[in-house]
């Protein structure tokens, strides 16, 4: 008899303390993004969730050149939780040097919620992951979605390029930003 | 709100957008004193993509979540002249409700 009253008091007490959490995997972001009822939907409390541990094989520090510019990306793996909306994601720090060494742009030493560390991602139909790019010169263009694919045998490159939105806006007065990520596929290594 | 702030007569600030989804007017309805703080535009982008997540009405009203900004979403039949006028506004607990 005790035992069953604590079992009733355990899931009265489960029912009335939980809100109902909505599951979402990771893997199936895609078919989300950008749809009118996007992760909530109706729900009260989604999670979006790597179940399948699809995000640990893009984590790491992945170095290649291109156009005589040397990239450095790391790439970590982060859950967010506004009480609505669980997520877990990926963040995406660069540097970028010449071949003199001499660095054109660094965002490794920022913080998770610098708006320069690239996030607000998915991951795309083909289980590549994009990320949400917003560059120093926001205001003149440099901003868009980085698409990024792990392949090889062991997971060690990264395929990566910016797709560039360019929204430029009123307080832009140089005129339109150069890029400065390549906006061609380039091939990385991981390190 | 940058414009709204700036203007003497509030009751001409709106803002319509034609969707895909319906037409939205957005109004500020509040107290100009209360507009503080205000960024420049592309400042906004991070939390606007953020909340977009959450689905297009939502993330919007979530975005927006400012005293005094009120949504309508507009329905205007096609051959009728007749608009019916729904405010958009989030409940307590985050849903969007339609007044």
């Amino acid at each position: 008899m005790k035992k069953i009253i604590l079992l009733v008091s355990i899931f009265a007490f489960t029912s009335i303390s939980c809100k109902a959490q909505h599951i979402i995997p990771v893997e199936d972001g895609y078919k989300y993004i950008a749809t009118e009822d996007g992760f909530m939907g109706d729900k009260d409390y989604v999670y979006v969730k790597d179940i399948n541990n699809y995000l640990p094989k893009f984590v790491g520090t992945w170095k290649g050149i291109c156009n005589t510019k040397n990239y450095e990306f790391t790439i970590t793996k982060t859950t967010t939780d506004d009480g609505e909306l669980k997520e877990d994601i990926l963040l995406m720090r660069y540097k970028i040097t010449d071949t003199n060494g001499t660095v054109i742009e660094n965002t490794l030493s920022l913080s998770n919620d610098s708006p320069f560390v690239m996030k607000n991602g998915y991951m795309d139909r083909d289980g590549g992951y994009v990320f949400s790019y917003i560059g120093k010169n926001n205001k003149c263009g440099q901003n868009g979605w980085v698409f990024t694919q792990v392949y090889g045998n062991n997971n060690d490159k990264l395929q990566l390029f910016l797709q560039v939105e360019g929204e430029t806006y009123p307080s832009c007065i140089t005129g339109t930003a150069t890029q400065i990520l390549p906006t061609d596929w380039i091939d990385l290594v991981k390190y | 709100m940058a414009i709204a702030k700036r203007s003497t007569d509030i009751s001409n600030v709106y803002a319509t957008v034609i969707a895909s989804s319906g037409d939205y007017t957005l109004k500020f309805t509040g107290n100009q004193s209360d507009i503080k703080n205000l960024k420049d535009a592309e400042d906004y982008r991070a939390d606007y993509i953020n909340m977009m997540k959450k689905g297009k009405e939502k993330g919007f009203l979530h975005f927006l979540k400012i005293d005094g900004i009120e949504l309508y979403k507009l329905h205007k039949p096609l051959f009728s002249s007749t608009i019916k006028v729904q405010k958009k506004s989030l409940t307590p607990n985050g849903k969007v409700e339609c007044q």
